[in-house]
């Protein structure tokens, strides 16, 4: 039964049914929002699907755009470099030939222009590369010796020229033989070398190699000058493509402004950093740490073999074919190969070396890729497929030569079945290297320690080649190490002692040691030291102590 | 000064509605007669004709205009829904004289021009501005600024909106003293010491890139980029329906970076065509529209701040006509358009409608129409 005290009166129940409505119209409104939201939502989903579709087709459109363009610069690349590699090949001659006066005047510039046209032609290609983000870092085994050699050659006429002194320093006991990117690193420092040389109108520029002591397998290549300097808010913008500090000085000195900035980024690439430390007025220091580890013993041993000058006399005998439409071409690889005991046949393209091949036989073909009638990949390869036909004959040596600088065209040619790669323009030196590395490949030699008798012990450990050490003489490695690390903590106490009497003998005591056991570099620092502790040139005392602090690090690493 | 006197209601009962309206005017204006006043409704079940009969006996000689909309606004309410709102006005040295323009969408011309002409023979001195609502669903193509340049003469300032019907598209109602119409627009003339101030900006944002109008007449477009209507439509939106009413084209005049939206509301698949609102300028290009919540407050902001801060004059009374469009993007964020009109230390009482069109000046100059747009306009008194 219902309560009639509980029922409500008509009154209210009109005045509930008045709220029930207003209610119901109000969430009829939310209602009608949602849909009208939910609609608005979908045209918007649209149009954000559409643009992120047209965003998609654009960048598509320009990454195809990016492509032709790198096309375009190889093509323009071999386009140049062709006839660049000529004209710097031929003027490398005339420079052997009797000229008067004028004419070397004449001849220097030509040379001197030929090398900045190069520069700047590797230095957009190479940006555009980057920019493309088409740069591979091919760590390989170098000899820092040999980036050393290659930017030497580079800077020091242009620093002969505005009489500005170069110089470089590095640790003796550093380890030259590393992994890296060899042409990148070279191509980084000189940059740097060049930008130095630029703006310092006087005094020195300086390339520093140092170990990176608080980075393992880092190392530390600085580029000093002492030129105009660059102020704190230009340092930011230096390193930005086509970007100058001085922009008066730079229409004077010319230059494409992307040396730093393609430093920077190859530097990055690999791995490391570029920095700047400079005040106006008061030089600049651009240094460059990179990962570079040491390079194993077998391949350390074959870099250093390779960093030495090969004579007429050291070279193999070799019977070569020259490949090449151009003429010219072939005559700079005569002129190079001059006195040295080979044999050159030429051919006009990839069709005659095959014919050549059908009655005469090579030690090596030296093979240019583009050609009329049967380019070099071509010929490479069909070559390639002889041999795959009858199996008994030995694989032929061929190396491509061309002026495609690119990477991934090197690694086409690789596979394309090339032995090696030769870029143009090179120089007598990289050609005779590359003619001894392909023709060594498949005969690697190996210098016996042995003849070095007890030395061998120094050598090896200061090569990082313990595992070489002759097995006669191993049984007595542990006990020299021991003398030489209680003999180094000794000469290090009696330093911070000043007791400079007994540190002299203990010194010279050290240094008949490692004269006796083949201990090149500590001998050397031992007497660069005590020099510098008996003429009082402490500060240089001290910096060599730190080195000496750094092989005997070394030394506990190794000491069983 | 200006006197105001604003009463809002959503009641359920149209008349307990008008009664409470009624009673909170009165009790706001105290001794003070009002001279003019606007009623809006967005609840279309009501009997207007009774409603208005109510106000005209609650104030006597008042020269009242209005119309149905797509929601009302106030400074106590906000916006608000299915709802009724009377804005009174009085002022010292202020002249009102309200006329109505019949059958508008068939003699435009004449009709304005009559109207204009009653209003104007009632008033002793010029009018400032004028005050208008034509009907929102007749007009679609209705030359506003060609008729507006004809009857009130060159730049005079125009404002208002055009009357919706709540979103249901079945017809919209206008007002006049006791009288409701269709297809009409009550007009208000504001005379006397009254100095004015208003603002104008569009909610979407037009983006990409821009296309020419290849052939249109007035509001329908034949095609666009050498393609139909149609056919551009179905490409760049995906779909042809409702949805993108939400999303208008952005119409800009030959080298003009001023453009006006425009409201694609029908589709003709024989013809290729798009039925806008409002008229395209000869020799036009379009774009389209980006619409967002965050792009809506900031037009809103941006003309608020406008009017408050640049007038060179404090406001008594803000008059707000918003797009209808406007209030369904923001949804349940439409009453943040308001936040700085709320913010300053005096209360400025503001009052308006949602409306599917409005009328102003673009800066300055006649007054044309817009959409998706937030009208502000700003009004006080000379004499203080």
């Amino acid at each position: 039964m219902t309560n009639p005290a509980q029922t409500p009166s008509a009154e209210r129940i009109q005045e509930l049914e008045r709220e029930c409505a207003y209610l119901r119209r109000k969430v009829d409104r939310l209602k009608e929002q949602r849909q009208r939201q939910e609609k608005i939502d979908d045209v918007n989903r649209h149009f954000l699907k559409q643009t992120n579709e047209k965003l998609r087709r654009f960048h598509e459109q320009a990454r195809l755009e990016n492509l032709a363009k790198s096309d375009f610069l190889a093509n323009m690349s071999h386009e140049i470099r062709t006839p660049l590699n000529i004209i710097i090949g031929m003027a490398n001659l005339l420079a052997d030939t009797p000229l008067n006066q004028i004419q070397s005047q004449y001849l220097h510039s030509l040379r001197i222009t030929g090398r900045q046209l190069l520069e700047i032609l590797n230095n957009i290609l190479e940006f555009s590369r980057i920019e493309a983000g088409r740069v591979e870092i091919e760590p390989e085994p170098f000899s820092l010796h040999e980036v050393i050699t290659q930017i030497e050659t580079s800077a020091l006429p242009l620093c002969l020229q505005k009489s500005l002194s170069f110089s470089v320093h590095f640790d003796p006991l550093l380890v030259m033989e590393r992994v890296g990117d060899q042409v990148k690193i070279f191509q980084i420092l000189l940059n740097l070398v060049n930008n130095a040389v630029k703006f310092t109108p006087k005094g020195t520029v300086t390339l520093h190699i140092h170990e990176d002591y608080q980075r393992p397998d880092h190392l530390i290549l600085s580029v000093i000058d002492s030129g105009i300097g660059i102020a704190l808010d230009k340092q930011k913008v230096i390193f930005d493509r086509f970007t100058q500090a001085h922009d008066s000085l730079a229409q004077h000195f010319g230059g494409t402004g992307l040396g730093l900035a393609i430093s920077k980024k190859l530097s990055e690439a690999m791995g490391g950093e570029l920095s700047v430390r400079s005040a106006p007025g008061r030089g600049a220091t651009f240094s460059c740490r990179l990962p570079l580890p040491t390079a194993p013993p077998k391949e350390r041993y074959l870099l250093r073999k390779d960093r030495s000058d090969i004579e007429p006399n050291e070279f193999p005998s070799l019977r070569l074919l020259v490949v090449d439409d151009i003429a010219e071409s072939i005559n700079v690889i005569r002129a190079y190969l001059k006195g040295y005991p080979v044999e050159i046949e030429g051919a006009e393209n990839g069709q005659e070396a095959l014919d050549w091949l059908t009655r005469s036989s090579f030690n090596i073909i030296l093979m240019d890729v583009r050609m009329p009638v049967m380019d070099g990949v071509t010929a490479t390869r069909e070559i390639r497929r002889r041999e795959e036909k009858s199996r008994n004959e030995p694989a032929q040596n061929i190396l491509a030569i061309t002026a495609h600088a690119f990477q991934e065209q090197k690694a086409h040619f690789l596979e394309a079945g090339f032995n090696g790669v030769l870029t143009k323009p090179f120089f007598k030196r990289e050609l005779i290297q590359a003619l001894l590395k392909c023709h060594g490949d498949k005969h690697p030699g190996k210098r016996p320690l042995r003849d070095l008798g007890n030395k061998a012990f120094g050598h090896c450990f200061e090569q990082q080649m313990i595992t070489e050490i002759p097995e006669n003489l191993q049984p007595l490695l542990p006990e020299i190490l021991i003398n030489i690390s209680k003999s180094l903590h000794l000469i290090q106490e009696l330093f911070n002692h000043g007791d400079y009497l007994a540190l002299s003998e203990q010194t010279h005591a050290l240094k008949g040691l490692a004269g006796m056991y083949g201990f090149h570099q500590l001998a050397t620092l031992l007497s660069e030291f005590t020099d510098s502790v008996l003429t009082g040139k402490t500060p240089v005392a001290v910096s060599l102590l730190k080195s000496l602090e750094c092989y005997l690090d070394r030394l506990k690493q190794i000491t069983p | 000064m200006i006197h105001s006197a604003i009463g809002v209601s959503d009641e359920i009962d149209p008349l307990t509605a008008i009664n409470q309206i009624i009673t909170t005017c009165q009790e706001q204006l105290g001794p003070v007669i009002p001279q003019a006043g606007l009623f809006f409704s967005s609840c279309m079940e009501a009997d207007f004709a009774n409603l208005l009969q109510r106000i005209n006996q609650a104030f006597p000689s008042l020269e009242l205009i209005g119309c149905t909309t797509d929601g009302e606004l106030s400074r106590d309410s906000g916006f608000i829904e299915d709802a009724f709102a009377l804005l009174l006005i009085a002022g010292d040295g202020l002249e009102f004289a309200s006329a109505v323009a019949r059958d508008i969408s068939r003699q435009p011309g004449e009709s304005f021009r009559a109207a204009v002409s009653d209003a104007r023979g009632r008033l002793h001195g010029e009018p400032v501005c004028a005050l208008t609502f034509p009907d929102g669903m007749t007009t679609f193509d209705f030359p506003y600024d060609q008729v507006f340049r004809q009857s009130f003469g060159e730049n005079f300032p125009v404002f208002g909106g055009t009357a919706g019907d709540h979103w249901l598209f079945t017809g919209t109602y206008q007002f006049h003293r006791d009288q409701v119409y269709r297809d009409a627009a009550p007009m208000l003339l504001l005379a006397g010491d009254l100095q004015i101030a208003h603002a104008v900006e569009a909610g979407p944002v037009p983006f990409g890139p821009s296309y020419p109008v290849t052939r249109h007449q007035n509001n329908v477009l034949y095609e666009i980029d050498g393609k139909s209507a149609i056919a551009f439509h179905q490409e760049h939106f995906g779909t042809i329906d409702d949805k993108t009413i939400y999303f208008p084209l952005a119409a800009y005049q030959e080298e003009c970076d001023h453009f006006l939206l425009r409201d694609q509301v029908g589709y003709n698949h024989d013809e290729g065509s798009i039925t806008c609102v409002g008229n395209f300028p000869e020799r036009c290009r379009v774009r389209l529209t980006l619409v967002s919540r965050e792009s809506v407050l900031d037009a809103a902001g941006r003309a608020n701040q406008a009017v408050l801060q640049q007038s060179g004059f404090t406001p008594e009374l803000l008059l707000l006509f918003p797009c209808c469009s406007l209030r369904h993007v923001l949804g349940s964020k439409t009453s943040e358009k308001f936040a700085l009109l709320k913010s300053g230390k005096a209360p400025i009482a503001f009052f308006g409608f949602y409306c599917y069109g409005e009328l102003a000046p673009p800066a300055a100059g006649t007054s044309v129409f817009h959409s998706d747009t937030y009208v502000i306009l700003a009004l006080a008194s000379t004499q203080r």
